[in-house]
């Protein structure tokens, strides 16, 4: 299974976001995909998951010969600042996203087994989402990517203003994920996009690169990022894999 | 004169910042939003004369919202008393009634509580905070941008309220002495006492006894008699002093520095927005830990479930105004049946005023019904606290943008809604059935039925209105601001409607057929659009509530 994204073109009003963007991604592995601010990430998520529509191109779910169209069903997308509905608790606003979900989840398992899968503790569940914090919030909206198994999950800046704990109990949720999920990751943090992502997709002047995921230390890996994407943005010119 | 500059430039900021956002309304039209392009912004220009009319249209809602006030507060009900008293129309006795209502409502009532110092606008914080305006300076310059348009659009209401020139000048002077001596009086009573320990009681005693003033003793034909005083030049001359004196107080006797050190906060962050946006969050302490462990709507799925939690733990937007509505509107019926029973029981009930207050429940009250069910909605409030509660982060989800997901929204939040408008509705009438009874024309009660009807269709069509206009043109943005012209246009519409409908009936003595005609019209128009809207909302919401 593959998520092709195929000349994709975006733009708001004369501001030109995706130009012909066009890339590959694969089932069981994770996609760090890079750009600078403003480059388009998150414009490229919304497009995904159809949030907005596309000017131009394909985005297709290819699984053997067949194309399937993408929907809420099959990608699932965890925003950087969680949106959840603060007026609920978390047990109520699992019990509401089980129900009218139910019909595409498989497995289903109770409300407080879900729960249990993202460590939310007992005595928090019936607690207001408002007063949650930031990682318990994050923990929250990634228990609806799992509790679909979309084939596409897309994670927005993930990790940002974790505790330590939970940046690595979510790391290793996204790393038992990868194997029967395509999951591309936005991120500006080098450490984290060279220790969980297996390859790495450049986003600039609106097209996507591939960028092998091979060098040794962190400060090589950085050095060559930080060179593709000035030589990109100085010269305009797609740079080939490294 | 540096001081006068950087207040003088804020302004300049200002008129440029309507006039963009006037051009970025513009834009959004369909029509237009092709023919505009962005590099209109920098025609300034263009922007002087587009931040004009924004000026003037300013200036106009400004004269627009006093002779409401006027109309509402005063007007209405002096007509009303004279109604009950047997009295058509008199000159003398309707400008009396208004003097001792303004005297109550505006002089006493509106001068404290319309204070401008401890109530914080965005501009305080940009002006004293960021760009470093002399604090006493910048406070004198906003009571006088206040005060001077708006006693000039006192004067304006007054003349076409029928106060004669005259009239009107005593109603601006008396307006003008309330300001400068309410700011007065509260400046004084925050350096002996602090505002914040105050404020609550002292408002709440205010709008109760200066409420009851102002109405009940006209009510009881205890009203002062202060025509005579008023039209006294050396009155006037005192009152004109007394403001001047109250002038020279707050220009000289306070330290503004201070108090804008405790009463500016920074704009624009999360305490700010949710004290600027007319919806409130949530908080864990509302609730107790069984209302939030024992969830008394478990057995109810999906959306019926969200829907009725998102009622339940928004008790305050929702049932609490009601609950005013209710209150108020007790108040309003049972105070006059109190005082036409009293009448009744001490003999001085005589034929003029039970047709009086026939008059009044079947002609005053009908001509006003369709601006009073306007007044007792909170549409437009409803719907911020829908997206900004709920819909805000709900429609990121797909599931939540699904056709009959938001169709299905739609339905539930609309029986919620017409619930929360028809019980005051319903109130209201039980109160016209009560002050007949009270006065007499409890055997004409059956002749007040269609306008007991209307009235419960007015609150259906008022909530079938407010939520239609929300699912079609979805206006919110994330950052707090109405966006869209057509929302805008269509809420102005339905407010001149109502009180055109209103200003025009209240001039017209009619009969009673010509009652029923106009009753049965508008019942039949609210009936029509209201079905209109509910099938246009399930055809187009879909494609119209989205996040912007």
């Amino acid at each position: 299974m593959s998520l092709l994204v195929n000349n994709v073109k975006k733009a708001f009003d004369t501001k030109v976001v995706l130009d012909e963007a066009s890339f590959e991604f694969e089932k069981g592995k994770i996609y760090g995909v890079l750009g600078r601010n403003g480059a388009g990430k998150t414009t490229l998520f919304n497009c995904i998951s159809k949030n907005i529509e596309i000017d131009e191109g394909s985005i297709e779910l290819i699984e053997g010969e067949e194309s399937i169209d993408l929907n809420y069903k099959n990608v699932g997308f965890v925003y950087t600042i969680p949106v959840l509905p603060v007026f609920l608790t978390g047990y109520e606003f699992i019990k509401f996203f089980v129900e009218v979900n139910e019909e595409y989840i498989t497995d289903l398992k109770t409300i407080d087994e879900y729960l249990d899968m993202v460590d939310i503790k007992p005595e928090d569940r019936h607690k207001l989402i408002k007063g949650y914090s930031h990682g318990m919030q994050n923990k929250l909206q990634l228990l609806c990517t799992i509790i679909i198994k979309p084939a596409v999950i897309l994670l927005d800046e993930p990790l940002t203003s974790f505790d330590v704990v939970v940046a690595h109990e979510v790391k290793q949720l996204l790393l038992e994920l990868k194997k029967e999920h395509i999951i591309l990751m936005s991120t500006h943090i080098v450490q984290l996009a060279k220790d969980m992502c297996d390859e790495l997709v450049i986003l600039q002047n609106g097209k996507l690169t591939g960028m092998k995921n091979e060098s040794e230390s962190l400060e090589e890996f950085e050095a060559q990022l930080i060179d593709m994407l000035k030589e990109e943005q100085d010269n305009g010119e797609i740079k080939e894999d490294i | 004169m540096e001081k006068l500059k950087k207040i003088f430039n804020f302004q300049i900021i200002e008129f440029i910042t309507w006039a963009n956002q006037f051009l970025d309304e513009l834009k959004r039209l369909p029509i237009l939003k092709k023919v505009i392009p962005d590099s209109v912004y920098g025609l300034t220009t263009l922007k002087y004369i587009v931040g004009i009319f924004a000026v003037i249209g300013r200036l106009l809602w400004n004269f627009a919202k006093k002779a409401i006030y006027f109309l509402i507060f005063m007007v209405v009900p002096a007509f009303i008393i004279m109604e009950t008293r047997g009295i058509e129309w008199d000159a003398a006795l309707y400008k009396r009634l208004i003097y001792h209502m303004f005297l109550f409502m505006n002089v006493i009532l509106g001068g404290i509580l319309n204070e401008i110092v401890f109530v914080q606008d965005d501009k305080d914080y940009i002006m004293v905070k960021l760009m470093r305006t002399n604090a006493s300076y910048y406070y004198r310059y906003k009571m006088f941008a206040t005060w001077v348009p708006n006693i000039i659009a006192m004067f304006v209401a007054a003349l076409v309220c029928q106060m004669g020139i005259l009239g009107a000048f005593i109603i601006t002077l008396l307006y003008a002495f309330s300001r400068t001596v309410g700011q007065s009086f509260v400046l004084r009573l925050d350096k002996l006492k602090g505002m914040d320990n105050i404020k609550v009681g002292l408002n709440v005693f205010l709008v109760i006894g200066g409420v009851v003033l102002a109405y009940v003793l006209p009510a009881i034909r205890h009203e002062l008699v202060l025509d005579g005083i008023l039209k006294n030049p050396l009155v006037l001359v005192i009152i004109a002093f007394l403001a001047c004196l109250a002038l020279i107080d707050i220009s000289d006797n306070y330290d503004y520095s201070y108090i804008a050190q405790k009463t500016i906060k920074p704009i624009g962050n999360e305490e700010d927005d949710e004290i600027k946006l007319p919806v409130v969050k949530v908080e864990e302490k509302q609730f107790t830990k069984e209302e939030l462990t024992v969830d008394k709507y478990a057995n109810y799925k999906g959306y019926d479930y969200l829907n009725r939690k998102f009622f339940e733990r928004h008790k305050g937007l929702f049932r609490h105004p009601m609950i005013i509505k209710l209150v108020a509107i007790a108040l309003v019926t049972i105070i006059p049946s109190i005082i036409f029973m009293y009448w009744a029981l001490t003999g001085d009930l005589t034929d003029k005023m039970t047709n009086g207050a026939h008059n009044v429940l079947s002609n005053v009250i009908p001509s006003a019904l369709v601006f009073i069910m306007y007044m007792m909605t909170n549409g437009a409030s409803n719907n911020m606290s829908f997206f900004y509660n709920c819909d805000i982060c709900m429609l990121k989800y797909g599931f939540y943008r699904e056709p009959g997901t938001i169709v299905k929204n739609f339905v539930l939040r609309l029986k919620k809604t017409i619930w929360y408008n028809i019980i005051p509705a319903g109130a209201l009438c039980l109160g016209i059935v009560i002050f007949a009874l009270a006065s007499g024309n409890i055997f004409k009660v059956y002749m007040y039925i269609p306008f007991m009807i209307c009235a419960l269709v007015l609150s259906v069509f008022y909530s079938v209105f407010y939520l239609f206009l929300y699912y079609m043109c979805q206006p919110f943005v994330e950052q707090g601001k109405v966006t869209g012209v057509l929302y805008n246009l269509l809420n102005s519409v339905i407010y001149i409607i109502a009180y055109m409908n209103f200003s025009i009936m209240m001039d017209i003595k009619c009969s009673m057929p010509v009652m029923y005609t106009y009753t049965g019209v508008v019942i039949a128009i609210t009936v029509v659009f209201s079905v209109l809207a509910v099938l246009l909302v399930r055809k187009f919401a879909p494609k119209t509530f989205r996040l912007k």
